[in-house]
Order: structure tokens, then sequence, then C-alpha cells
């Protein structure tokens, strides 16, 4: 259930504007929205999107989250392909 | 009675129209072309209405409520979202939606097995206004919009698509009363976010394409396995193309081109089929 709410999260990401602009300053504030695992907040927190993807979550909203949070695409794609 | 004059099918790739400088003079050259013929053919049909089949790509629908195949019924529909904005290059534009047709459409679909979602307040993301942007630039179109979903797993089946498509075409012929052009927004492989994003699979495009070039919907359907739509990538949207072939029933297009883009994620796809040619 848990993966879900990292989805849920990517997806407010990906649509509310407000929502990035706060979490790209306080993104504590918004992690505790949601009933995250610890190890689910430790891979948001370090934009570890091999993590992330491993986890199962849903692609296309971590690519944009990884672009929402800068991360390099040549970083982003060695971490997805787990190189 | 009612009379599908057009299919047009063409990609919605924002890198189109958010970074055309990036494109090569040869690239550009080969889009503006292929466009400029689908648009050419879409004033000169004229049509009344221009339904639009694509996915939704997580804008609208998302896990918490994820329908299959939705219609935009209310009176307009607007886009790009406002996320897209600053990027995308496509002023916000309102849309007036042929409401005859989403809602003659909406039950004829729940009389004859195809249960529709319906939303009065859809949002035409990129998937939707790319293509709108350079086909009817002035958005002075009335449209259907149609949500297939392709990003959210589980996704309808291939032959769900085409039976969706043929039930389309069957609501036009039979209940509609004005001319329609039909849309396909899409790209046939493209893993957005993904392990394979960067390489497009040229081989499973030109495939599928030949598939196009002959206009046979099963065939489409046969090739369209689980095996097939995991390795073309996220977004499923050789599920848009074989609906459209469902609507078009098991006709040929008249015009096909097939472009890479360096740097691209997909290849742009464009074609259009003439069922009445003049």
């Amino acid at each position: 259930m848990s993966l879900y709410q990292v989805d849920k999260l990517l997806f407010a990401l990906f649509n509310d504007l407000e929502l990035q602009e706060k979490y790209k300053q306080h993104p504590d504030d918004v992690l505790k929205r949601y009933d995250l695992q610890d190890f689910e907040i430790k891979a948001l927190r370090e934009l570890n999107a091999g993590a992330l993807y491993r986890m199962g979550a849903h692609s296309f909203l971590l690519w944009q989250f990884s672009r929402l949070m800068d991360l390099k695409p040549a970083i982003y794609f060695k971490q997805v392909r787990g190189e | 009675m009612g009379k599908i004059i057009l299919g047009l099918a063409a990609p919605h790739n924002p890198n189109i129209t958010s970074r055309p400088d990036k494109m090569s003079p040869e690239v550009q050259s080969k889009l503006d072309s292929a466009f400029g013929h689908l648009k050419k053919g879409l004033s000169e049909a004229s049509p009344d209405c221009l339904l639009i089949l694509t996915s939704d790509h997580v804008t609208n629908f998302f896990y918490n409520n994820a329908p299959m195949f939705c219609l935009g019924v209310s009176d307009t529909c607007a886009g790009p979202a406002p996320k897209e904005l600053s990027e995308l290059n496509i002023p916000r534009a309102t849309l007036k939606v042929d409401t005859t047709m989403a809602k003659g459409l909406l039950h004829y679909g729940i009389e004859s097995g195809i249960d529709f979602s319906y939303s009065q307040e859809m949002i035409l993301d990129h998937a939707f206004m790319v293509p709108l942007s350079l086909l009817t630039p002035h958005m002075d179109l009335p449209i259907v919009p149609l949500h297939i979903n392709g990003m959210l797993p589980p996704r309808p089946t291939a032959a769900r698509c085409l039976r969706l498509g043929q039930q389309i075409g069957e609501y036009i012929r039979n209940h509609y009363d004005g001319k329609v052009a039909v849309l396909a927004s899409g790209s046939f492989s493209g893993d957005i976010g993904g392990p394979k994003m960067g390489s497009i699979d040229t081989k499973l495009d030109l495939e599928f394409l030949d598939l196009v070039k002959d206009g046979k919907g099963q065939e489409m359907v046969n090739k369209a396995t689980a095996d097939t739509l995991e390795r073309a990538g996220v977004a499923n949207e050789i599920l848009i193309w074989i609906t459209l072939q469902g609507v078009l029933g098991n006709l040929k297009p008249s015009f096909t081109d097939y472009i890479c883009g360096k740097d691209w994620s997909t290849a742009a796809t464009l074609a259009t089929w003439q069922p009445n040619p003049r």
C-alpha cells in the first residue's frame, strides 16, 4: 500500500505547481502528509531514482520528479538502469 | 447518417513544440512537411467535429480513479495543463466540445457494451494539445476528447481497443449527423522515464508501421501482445492506433511518414486515411 503513497506524492508534485514550490523549499513538510515508510522517504530525499524505480514507482511520474528536482538525465538513467 | 471523412495519426512528443530549436534542420523540415500534409487534409475535409483518441498523461487520472475509456462531455475543454504552459510553447486555449457526439457516444456505448466513463472537467494535456496546435492552430474546430488508458496499468487489451473503435464507427455512421475526422495521438514505442528511454525501438516501430500500411486491425491486435506492449514502453500508444483502425475498418492509409529525431525518446509517425477520396 505504501508504494501507492509514493506514486500519490509524485502525481501531486507533477500536477500541483504550489506543491512543487513547497516541496523544493520544505520537503519534509510535504512528505509528512503522506503515509510513507522510512526507506521511501530516504530514497525521495536522496533523489535515488534507482531505488524508487526498483520499488515500483511509476516510471513516467518518476521521470517528471527527477526533472522537477533538476536531477541530471545522465544520472537518472544510470540509476534506473542499475549501472 | 454521419460520415467519417478523415483519419489522422500524429505524435505528441512535447519536444516538437517545446524544443524545436533542438531539432536538426532535416528533422524540422520533415516534421513541418508531414504535419503540413495532415493540416491541409483536415482543412480540406472541413469536418464538423474532430474526435481525438489519446491517453491522458497522468493529468486527469491517477490510481485513485483510473478509467479505461473516458469521454470529455463538458461544453468546452481547455489545455494545456497549467504545469505544461511554461515549457510547451502552446498558448492556453478553450475548445468547444461537440457535446451531441460526446454524449451520444456515451449513451450508445452504454447500450452496446462499452461502459465509458465521462468527465465534465477533462483537461487537455500535451497528448491532445501538441497535435491540435499543429493541425488546427486556431483551435476553432469542435472536438470530442476520448481518453484511452495507456499509462496506468492494467490497461485495456488491444482486442478491446479494436472493438471500441468499431463501435465508435458504428455510432458515427448510424447515429450521428455530421462529418467527422478522427485523430489518433501517439507513438508506437517510447519508454518515458523507463530504462529504455532514449533508444528508439525502430525495429518494432517499422514492423508496426507495416501493419498500419496494410490496414488490417486484427493483425495489429495479433501483434500487440503483452510482450510487444511491454517492449513498446510505458505509454502503450499502439492501443490508440488500433482504436483508430477499428473506427476506420480495414482501410489503408493514403499517407504515412516515419521521422526519427536525434535525442528524442520516441519517433514521430504520421498518417492520413481518406475513407471517401475525392
